[in-house]
């Protein structure tokens, strides 16, 4: 062939071998895609041979032994029986195999025993020996391809070693059928030095066919080869994202099952999921859901499975799941079914809300528990939006309005103000809203039966973490009743003290009468003294009535200013001299001067330095002095009162203007007295827009500090060559 | 002293004030009348034609205020000055408002009643 190949030139070779013709020690290879072409290729291989007068051994398969048979007879009926003249010898491929066979692969010196010798033997005489053999065939088939190319050697060197023989293998072509099998595919090849086509080809008769049939190969091998690059490319891409979503599979945080639902078991699960229920990856597989605790029975796992038949999903908010440990947890659970692969496939993702219940359970206990206090406490509660909109109300309001939720919610709750009160509480409110300052507010609610009660309302923000405001929760407490008492107290005082003053003003009227009876008829001194005495007396009980009318007036509101500008100076110089003419034990000193005029009741600031001088005196019985000092800024004017007595101790400083407060003091002297001047000064003060405090130390005494507001510009005006510092004036 | 034959009408339902005043005022040469029912006042200023009234201002069932109002409002007795007494300091501004001339704080100093009582009849 290679002769006539050669001689042809560029022409396409033909494939059927002239075997009539070799007597060279080629090694063929002949494929075929079916035994008929087999048969006929082996029936011209040997039936060529015998013709020739060469020797012909096959190894075959029954299978093909019988077929060469046939074929013999039916195409070459005159051949001379070749297996009488001992020219044609059969072998069957199995069992010569398997002589040969160690350990997966043909033995070298097996192969030389079995086969070496049959051929040695056939070319007794030298005659050329014609061998063909599928030994190699079926080595490939039983998946041993590197066995089949170890026996191809294995013939090679027999050849080359011995006599030279021609040998014809053969192979099925569909056995090659696979890309991977291309390098074995190639290997096989090389080891024949001819290779001869399946029939596809090789059945061809004429040179165009043949180019058509290698064009046609070609761009089938193009094809293929594009397409398994195709292919490749696709198995890389689909591997990458099989290990992607592989690694969400295992590293979700939520469970996730995958359910055959043909046999509703447990085809995968990541690891969450086994942790979550307390199984191995392992035992999960296989099992049906309700067998690892997701479902309390086999019916509830299959109403699911029904359900996602029917809807491809189910979502349940919370599932109770039991753990192996016995443990109850909850999930939130969301199922789909859904098609891949031509397969129906279920998954479920499983959220373990354990945490989240008990949070939520915590805090509804929390809500219930502040809800019940809100509902059984006597105050009134409310909440608000932080635009002042009311949106809860608990039931006491609609108790004491007779009114319902809905009518009091938002803003609806003015309409039960008392209307003279329900400015003063808007400004309030809208105040406190804007500022986000405490709101505080006493005012009227108008009851069910239509009665006004007092009510003091007290409400604070409440601030998230980034301190806006998030809410307003506020209390009312029902003060009618103190308000009432407190009424009644001061309406009881202030008669007390006018009761109190009609015998005062007889006495008083008396003692007078008797003193200028008896100055007039020179009655003896010391019953003068006396009357003198009593006279005083009365006047400082008509004080301490005084004082006591007034604070129940502070208390009620209703003490009344009459409002005037004052001349300070005029005001301290006249006052000090009053209570100077009264005084003998002590010498009274103002240093300084204001200049200024303030605003306000004359009387009234009078009463302040009044109190204060007599509490100075009264509280320094071993002093002589008591210093007024004042002074003055652009804003304001200062009063001080200084003693030198026994001093008030720092815990006592921040008491001392309550009313009827008593400063006690164990080691020292307890001072008599109802212990209102301090605060009817205090409050006068601040009613004025001022300020009084003390700065006292023990054993050094006290200065009683208070200012007023002075009204500007004025002391420039009145005085203008004498400057507010101190001028000393006795 | 000045004006002996001054007549003076005291309203007072509470009788030891009513005798210390007179003493006073009687000891100082006024003439005094006195009542402390409020329902004969103005019979008895229509029969004395007292030359100044103390009124007091809560007579038991009586308001001094309405009392002060009818004097003022009188053409007859418009003239006569009322001195209006009351325990209450801030009673100063009511008897103002209901027209009397002067008033005096309970209790009071006997200089000032006797000075007042002078300035109105001077």
């Amino acid at each position: 062939m290679v002769e006539e190949g050669a001689n042809q030139g560029a022409r396409v070779s033909a494939v059927r071998s002239p075997w009539r013709d070799i007597n060279t020690s080629d090694h063929y290879v002949q494929f075929y895609e079916t035994d008929a072409f087999l048969l006929d290729a082996l029936g011209e291989f040997v039936s060529a041979g015998l013709e020739a007068g060469d020797s012909c051994i096959v190894i075959a398969t029954e299978a093909h032994r019988q077929g060469l048979n046939t074929w013999l007879k039916a195409k070459r009926p005159k051949l001379p029986d070749a297996q009488t003249r001992g020219a044609y010898l059969w072998m069957d491929a199995d069992e010569t195999l398997a002589k040969m066979m160690v350990a997966g692969s043909p033995d070298p010196e097996r192969f030389a025993a079995v086969v070496g010798s049959v051929i040695a033997r056939a070319a007794e005489g030298h005659r050329h020996v014609r061998a063909f053999g599928e030994m190699v065939a079926l080595l490939w088939a039983e998946g041993n391809p590197a066995a089949a190319v170890r026996l191809e050697e294995l013939w090679n060197e027999l050849r080359d070693r011995t006599q030279s023989f021609s040998l014809l293998c053969a192979y099925p072509m569909h056995g090659f059928a696979r890309e991977v099998y291309g390098t074995s595919f190639a290997e096989i090849c090389e080891r024949h030095s001819r290779v001869l086509p399946d029939e596809s080809y090789a059945a061809l008769t004429n040179e165009d066919a043949r180019l058509r049939a290698i064009t046609l190969l070609q761009q089938k091998a193009a094809s293929l080869e594009a397409e398994i690059a195709e292919r490749r490319a696709a198995e890389e891409r689909l591997r990458i994202s099989e290990n992607r979503y592989r690694r969400l599979f295992e590293a979700s945080r939520d469970g996730i099952l995958i359910v055959d639902p043909a046999s509703q078991t447990i085809d995968d699960a990541n690891p969450i999921m086994a942790q979550l229920l307390g199984y191995s990856h392992e035992e999960l597989l296989g099992r049906e859901l309700w067998q690892i605790g997701l479902f309390p029975d086999r019916a509830a796992a299959l109403a699911l499975l029904r359900e996602l038949r029917q809807q491809r999903f189910a979502r349940y908010e919370m599932l109770p799941l039991q753990a192996r440990d016995g443990q109850r947890r909850y999930v939130e659970f969301v199922s789909t079914r859904f098609r891949a692969n031509g397969h129906d496939i279920i998954q479920c993702n499983l959220r373990d809300i354990t945490g989240r219940k008990h949070a939520e359970a915590l805090l509804r206990q929390e809500q219930e528990r502040l809800r019940f206090m809100a509902e059984s406490m006597p105050q009134k509660i409310f909440t608000a939006k932080p635009n002042g909109a009311m949106d809860y109300f608990n039931p006491q309001w609609m108790e004491f309005t007779g009114l319902s939720f809905e009518e009091i919610r938002d803003w609806g709750w003015t309409q039960f103000i008392h209307p003279d009160d329900i400015e003063e509480n808007l400004s309030r409110w809208r105040h406190a809203l804007e500022t986000g300052e405490p709101f505080y507010c006493e005012h009227r609610f108008r009851r069910a039966d239509g009665a006004y009660c007092w009510h003091v309302s007290r409400a604070i923000p409440i601030r998230d973490t980034d301190g806006a405001i998030t809410m307003w929760i506020g209390s009312d407490t029902d003060i009618d009743e103190q308000k009432q008492l407190e009424e009644r107290k001061n309406a009881f005082i202030s008669m007390a003290s006018h009761e109190l003053k009609t015998p005062v003003t007889s006495i008083k009227g008396f003692t007078q009468i008797l003193q200028r009876r008896l100055q007039r008829q020179q009655a003896d001194p010391q019953t003068l003294l006396f009357l003198d005495r009593m006279d005083a007396q009365l006047k400082k009980l008509t004080d301490l009535i005084g004082d006591l009318l007034d604070v129940s007036k502070m208390q009620s509101g209703t003490l009344a200013f009459r409002e005037a500008d004052v001349d300070l100076d005029d005001l301290v110089y006249e006052t000090v001299e009053n209570v100077q003419a009264a005084v003998t034990t002590h010498k009274l000193y103002v240093r300084g001067a204001t200049h200024a005029l303030v605003h306000g009741d004359q009387d009234r600031l009078g009463q302040v330095l009044i109190n204060l001088l007599t509490n100075a005196i009264k509280y320094s019985p071993e002093a002589d002095t008591v210093l007024v000092h004042l002074h003055a800024d652009h804003e304001r004017v200062e009063v001080a009162v200084q003693d030198f007595g026994i001093g008030i101790i720092e815990e006592h400083h921040e008491h001392i203007f309550e009313r009827f407060y008593q400063v006690n003091d164990q080691r020292e002297n307890t001072y008599p007295g109802l212990g209102i001047g301090l605060y009817i000064a205090h409050t006068l003060v601040e009613q004025h827009g001022g300020r009084l405090w003390l700065e006292s130390h023990q054993g050094t005494g006290s200065t009683f500090h208070f200012t007023l507001p002075r009204l500007s510009g004025e002391q420039d005006a009145r005085d203008p060559d004498v400057s507010p510092a101190h001028h000393e004036a006795q | 002293m000045k004006r002996p034959t001054s007549k003076i009408l005291i309203v007072d339902d509470e009788p030891d004030i009513v005798l210390t005043l007179a003493t006073i005022l009687e000891d100082a040469g006024y003439a005094v009348i006195s009542t402390g029912n409020g329902e004969r006042v103005e019979q008895l200023i229509e029969a004395e034609r007292p030359d100044l009234i103390l009124l007091d201002m809560l007579l038991s069932g009586w308001d001094g205020r309405e009392i002060a109002r009818r004097v003022k409002g009188r053409q007859v007795t418009r003239h006569i000055p009322i001195i209006m007494l009351s325990a209450h300091p801030v009673a100063m501004q009511e008897a103002s408002a209901a027209g009397a001339d002067d008033f005096l704080a309970k209790p009071f100093e006997l200089d000032d009643l006797l000075m007042k009582v002078a300035a109105h009849l001077a």
